[in-house]
């Protein structure tokens, strides 16, 4: 998957209607739709689309979604 | 892992009681505010629940399912040599709720009685234990019942909860055969997990701490006394460890998704829900959900579910099924049997509740 179309995904998960206002340098948390329910479809995402179960802490050390993207395809 | 196979028991029958008194979501739109409710149904897909009142148990409940499941059967209650419960919404400190019902039901002296303290889990480890039992007994015939009263402790004040809870109580019966029958379960716990769900205070660890509100991370006043929820928490223990030991399960008895009809799932919430059917392929016809009408009845759950869906089923139809429950523990686990459609009873409503176990005064004692 690319970045671009990891984006497209996130912003899916966290319900921003425009995916072209993310980009790979954004800060998710500052997003006004940051809650704790799309924090549960962001881990939910990386689960099925990478089979990555990151547990909360790893999450909270993420800030951009470009380091949400290399968490998820690290291995 | 924890695997057991008991060959030639089956569950012959189950049966479910709730309270007549319905609680709507929509009830809390002026405390809670019209946006957080709408918020709310929308993720756990609950437009209402049952309530019990003030003294009525879990007890009560699982006391008239199993009644009138025994009735429906046929059953003479002599034969019943085990009677177990599963809750965490004793009728007492002590002794335990199952002995109440015990005395209630008049069974004999030659009965195997006692409690598990699990919660969502409930009924998925009581037919573990309940049938290992009956492995390595003489005991033919045993009745598990499951049920809960959780929202008697909520905080009226915590919106994560107040509205979740829904209130139900469930009968099986287990018994002996000589049909080709099979029960397989897979159990799993993680202490690590202890506080992921837990009510602090009350415990012999803090037993009398002030009952004081303070403001909790969430955003949600609560005491010590309180029910906690780490919703987050709980949420990637479900969509993560579920999936893997329904996976570790189909492995380990060579099945898949297509040989089971029915997946009944402890009703946690319709968002969690969605996210193991999805993950794990399951058709949404072959997985109902109860959480609408319901809510989420902890261990009774897929109980709860399956009695809804196919207790007023007319033709007698084998069904196996895969049931998987999780929860407060941590405590998961699967379990597949085969019950036939015609086993599985209506829920009844039922009210009553067992007036002489209100003891008001240690002077009546």
């Amino acid at each position: 998957m690319t970045i671009n179309k990891f984006i497209e995904k996130f912003a899916e998960a966290v319900e921003v209607e425009d995916a072209s206002t993310l980009s790979a340098n954004t800060e998710f948390r500052n997003l006004e739709e940051w809650s704790s329910l799309a924090y549960l479809s962001v881990i939910a995402l990386m689960d099925e689309e990478f089979d990555v179960q990151i547990e909360m802490e790893d999450f909270k050390k993420l800030k951009t979604i470009q380091e949400v993207f290399d968490a998820c395809t690290k291995e | 892992m924890a695997i057991f196979v008991f060959d030639k028991i089956k569950i012959a029958g189950m049966a479910c009681a709730i309270p007549k008194n319905v609680i709507r979501p929509d009830d809390f739109k002026e405390k809670f505010g019209e946006e957080e409710v709408e918020k709310f149904k929308q993720m756990t897909g609950i437009t209402e629940s049952r309530r019990t009142d003030l003294h009525q148990t879990a007890g009560d409940l699982c006391f008239s399912a199993a009644e009138y499941l025994l009735k429906e059967k046929g059953i003479d209650k002599s034969t019943i040599g085990a009677l177990v419960m599963g809750t965490q919404s004793p009728d007492y400190r002590k002794p335990s709720t199952s002995f109440i019902i015990h005395k209630r039901m008049g069974l004999s002296e030659e009965t195997a009685v006692f409690d598990i303290n699990l919660g969502c889990s409930s009924v998925l480890y009581g037919i573990q234990v309940v049938a290992s039992m009956m492995m390595s007994s003489n005991i033919s015939k045993a009745l598990l019942v499951s049920g809960d009263t959780g929202s008697k402790l909520t905080n009226q004040s915590d919106k994560s909860k107040v509205m979740l809870g829904g209130e139900a109580g469930v009968a099986l019966l287990l018994e002996k055969t000589e049909e080709e029958s099979k029960i397989t379960s897979l159990v799993r716990s993680n202490g690590e997990g202890y506080r992921y769900l837990i009510t602090p205070a009350g415990g012999y660890r803090n037993m009398n701490p002030p009952r004081e509100e303070v403001m909790c991370k969430d955003g949600i006043k609560r005491t010590l006394y309180d029910p906690f929820m780490m919703g987050t928490s709980v949420f990637t223990f479900t969509v993560f460890d579920v999936p893997k030991a329904m996976k570790d399960f189909f492995k380990e008895t060579g099945t898949g998704v297509d040989d089971y009809d029915c997946f009944a799932f402890h009703q946690a919430n319709l968002y969690i829900l969605k996210q193991i059917g999805k993950k794990m392929k399951i058709p949404a016809e072959k997985m109902p959900l109860t959480l609408p009408t319901y809510g989420n009845t902890s261990g009774a759950s897929p109980i709860v579910t399956l009695c809804d869906t196919y207790g007023k089923c007319k033709e007698n139809k084998d069904l196996n099924v895969l049931m998987s429950a999780f929860g407060i523990g941590l405590s998961w686990g699967v379990t597949s049997f085969h019950i036939n459609t015609a086993d599985i009873l209506p829920v009844i409503e039922d009210d009553s509740w067992f007036e002489e176990g209100l003891i008001n005064s240690p002077a009546e004692l």
